[in-house]
């Protein structure tokens, strides 16, 4: 009794508080006051003092139980970077292209675009028999002229009610072709201008003797310029002078054809200086203004 | 001065930039803390293996994400332990079971790859490899968080203020449940008679 009277006032903890302490201890996360009550406790406890020993091996044996891997880790992860990492370039590559592509449609779409728009402005450069058809009444010649710029052919569709011209009359194809060369150059502002029946030149009015157009776009192409010298009447403005611009300077054939289907096709030359039918060379440009006069004016009578 | 943490943040910020070199540096700091966290949990070392792997490919395609609002080792130990769910789940293994090596003759056969300290007494050497069996069958037993915690600071060296951030747990809840989990262990070893083999 004496003695555990002695042992209790002596030991400030019994052996279960001793050994949390103990456990603290042997990991190095006892702080000094459970030290001291610990040193204490052991001091007059010999079974702690066995326990102790045994729980201080404790960390060193959990930290034991640290399992490396049996292969190369860090060298199959890095394996599997490197495809990963190449897979990302290749999505990026991708992805670049892509936006690449994107922009070449976007500028294609854009591009195609405009050219639609300026294309609708140039219609009547462009579009075969839609050019420059008009009957201008008082000479009752219909002529049709349409330039087809993907392959160069001048298609002129001649129809009036008199069925005077007769594509197998190759003189007067040749004029006809002379007369286009010289309306293309220039003459034909001045050779036109004097005819019967032609009072008005000029955008939207018709161009002469069956020249003409009634679908002028109403923003004209900047080659379709207006002559503020010319009249005061916007109407009568004055045509360019290259009147098949922009497609005719490549003008590789010329198709003329009547209202019964006849036709006659002449190949010409840059320019339109002469003109081939049939194997026969003929000067286009070598008709006067006054010779032109001739041709339209016969065409009227 | 640069300390540890400038090191490992220069790393972090040159593998999110796709240098390689940096990101190998940071798998071999973090090799054994995520092998070790895959195998205590999945105590297969080909599963371990696989789960590392894993591991490490998530965080390199997802550390440009990385914004340091936690530790790095944090973020790599909460990748971990998701990956190890995944795992567990497709493989519909018990996170809570422990488990244990069977050989062919379905008893339970070498830890492998234990890390023991050089001995020159093969005899010695044999019993502490067995007492650090009975040490990794008292870990085994224990619950997943008392499990984890271990892992962390007994196993890995971590400190309490990663292991808080880790498990999301104040500092004194896990200094509190560590010291239960290391009681347990005691607890465990000497009810399954090894206590006496120390």
């Amino acid at each position: 009794m004496e003695r555990e009277k002695s042992e209790n006032e002596s030991i400030a903890v019994d052996c279960g508080a001793a050994l949390d302490i103990m456990v603290s201890a042997a990991y190095g996360d006892a702080d000094d006051e459970s030290m001291r009550l610990l040193r204490e406790h052991l001091a007059e406890c010999e079974s702690c003092r066995a326990e102790f020993e045994k729980i201080k091996r404790l960390p060193g044996l959990v930290a034991e139980c640290r399992v490396l891997p049996e292969r190369d880790l860090v060298g199959s992860v890095m394996a599997r970077v490197k495809v990963e990492a190449a897979a990302k370039r290749r999505r990026r590559i991708v992805s670049r292209c892509a936006v690449a592509a994107s922009f070449m449609l976007c500028a294609t779409l854009i591009f195609a675009g405009y050219k639609m728009l300026v294309g609708s402005a140039n219609k009547q450069y462009e579009a075969p028999s839609d050019l420059y058809a008009r009957d201008t009444g008082s000479s009752g010649i219909l002529c049709a002229i349409g330039i087809n710029s993907a392959d160069d052919v001048a298609s002129v569709r001649i129809g009036d009610g008199d069925g005077e011209f007769d594509v197998a009359d190759r003189e007067f194809v040749s004029r006809l072709i002379s007369a286009l060369s010289n309306m293309k150059s220039g003459d034909a502002s001045d050779s036109q201008d004097g005819l019967p029946g032609n009072k008005h030149w000029g955008i939207g009015d018709g161009m002469g003797t069956g020249f003409g157009t009634e679908s002028v776009p109403e923003n004209p192409d900047t080659s379709l310029v207006c002559d503020p010298d010319s009249t005061t009447d916007p109407s009568d403005a004055v045509p360019p002078s290259n009147i098949f611009a922009p497609p005719a300077p490549s003008l590789k054939k010329i198709v003329i054809t009547l209202r019964d289907g006849t036709s006659v096709e002449a190949d010409c030359d840059a320019d339109l200086a002469t003109v081939t039918i049939d194997g026969t060379v003929y000067d286009a440009s070598a008709l006067t203004s006054e010779e032109l006069e001739i041709i339209f004016g016969n065409t009227q009578k | 001065m640069t300390t540890d943490f400038d090191r490992e943040a220069e790393l972090i910020k040159k593998a999110a930039s796709g240098d390689e070199a940096a990101f190998e540096a940071l798998v071999r700091d973090y090799r054994d803390l995520v092998y070790s966290v895959a195998y205590q949990n999945l105590r297969n070392s080909d599963d371990a293996f696989d789960v590392s792997q894993e591991v490490f490919i998530r965080i390199y395609r997802g550390i440009g994400s990385f914004r340091g609002d936690c530790k790095f080792a944090t973020w790599v130990y909460k990748v971990t332990m998701n990956a190890v769910r995944d795992f567990v789940r497709k493989a519909s293994i018990r996170e809570t079971s422990p488990l244990t090596f069977e050989g062919e003759d379905g008893r339970e056969t070498d830890i492998p790859e234990l890390v023991c300290p050089d001995s020159d007494e093969p005899e010695s050497a044999a019993l502490r490899s067995e007492t650090v069996r009975a040490v990794r069958r008292a870990i085994d037993s224990l619950s997943f968080e008392h499990r984890q915690i271990v892992i962390l600071r007994d196993i890995e060296g971590r400190s309490y203020d990663e292991i808080s951030e880790m498990l999301g747990l104040e500092l004194g809840t896990v200094k509190s449940r560590l010291n239960r989990a290391r009681l347990a262990i005691k607890k465990y070893l000497q009810g399954d008679g090894e206590w006496n083999i120390f």
